[in-house]
């Protein structure tokens, strides 16, 4: 189960109008918390979809152990690979020479969310305006678009092992 | 004594020359990706782009793409949309350029 799309509409809610935020730091703390939030719209989609790609027929209760195994700097590792112009091994024995352009599009967008979501919470000096935010909003939906479109396909069952076997994968990589 | 001082002005000098390359490495990266930023076709309603070097939370050298909104300019949603798919591209053409560093963009709102 995923509460994606929730915590978008939780990232929209928070961020308000424009025109009636001020820079006022109470203020800045709701942006802050729609950008966190943004990130976290992601990272859940991708963990539920990782989840119901490799034990689709478990409990809710052991899917959400499975979510848990799930680790925020592996992702970003494998995503940074995922983004690159060339496929690195193993990949490239398994995908070819690079991914598609929408897998890139979830990698990139995943790992600028990551940093954004890693000052919002604990940066006291990440000066965050409303622009900026409603941006990240918007990345995190892009990515969301991107990563349906690809799914399900060989490359995000690639992509999904990955997440989990990236350490594995490290070690063996010649 | 002697021999003690210059193994440390030995290594001082080490990693000052290692310290020195990172520096530059990390200023060719700065230029490549300025030249490219400067070739690419500006945004509507960006007044300028900056770029800036660091390391993001992960401690990973990385660099940051900052476009700065013109003062009044009125966004709405077809503009974030429109953003965040040129955002991206950018990113990922600087990084397929060859940049070891990540490109990260962010969206400075103007003073």
């Amino acid at each position: 189960m995923s509460f994606a799309w929730e915590l978008i509409q939780h990232a929209i809610r928070l961020l308000g109008n424009r025109l009636a935020i001020t820079v006022r730091s109470e203020e800045n703390v709701d942006l802050r918390r729609a950008v966190s939030a943004a990130y976290y719209a992601l990272f859940d989609h991708l963990s539920a979809a990782a989840v119901l790609q490799i034990a689709p027929q478990v409990s809710p209760r052991t899917a959400n152990r499975i979510h848990r195994w799930l680790d925020h700097a592996e992702m970003k590792k494998v995503c940074r690979e995922f983004a690159a112009a060339h496929l690195n091994a193993p990949l490239r024995e398994l995908l070819g020479p690079t991914a598609s352009a929408d897998m890139q599009i979830v990698a990139s967008n995943f790992i600028k969310l990551q940093e954004a979501r890693h000052s919002a919470d604990y940066d006291p000096g990440y000066q965050l305006g409303w622009e900026e935010a409603r941006e990240l909003i918007e990345s995190a939906v892009f990515a969301y678009g991107a990563w349906e479109r690809i799914t399900p396909s060989a490359e995000s069952n690639i992509f999904v092992l990955s997440l989990f076997l990236w350490k594995k994968w490290e070690v063996v990589r010649p | 004594m002697v021999k003690a001082m210059s193994a440390q002005g030995f290594f001082s000098k080490s990693y000052n020359a290692a310290m020195t390359t990172a520096e530059q490495v990390g200023e060719q990266e700065k230029a490549k990706a300025e030249a490219m930023i400067a070739a690419t076709p500006a945004f509507g309603g960006v007044e300028a782009v900056s770029v800036e070097l660091g390391e993001d939370h992960t401690g990973d050298p990385s660099m940051w793409i900052i476009f700065r909104l013109r003062a009044g300019f009125k966004t709405d949603d077809a503009w974030f949309r429109e953003f965040s798919d040129y955002s991206t591209q950018l990113s990922l053409k600087l990084l397929h350029s060859g940049l070891t560093r990540f490109p990260y963009t962010r969206l400075e709102s103007a003073s």
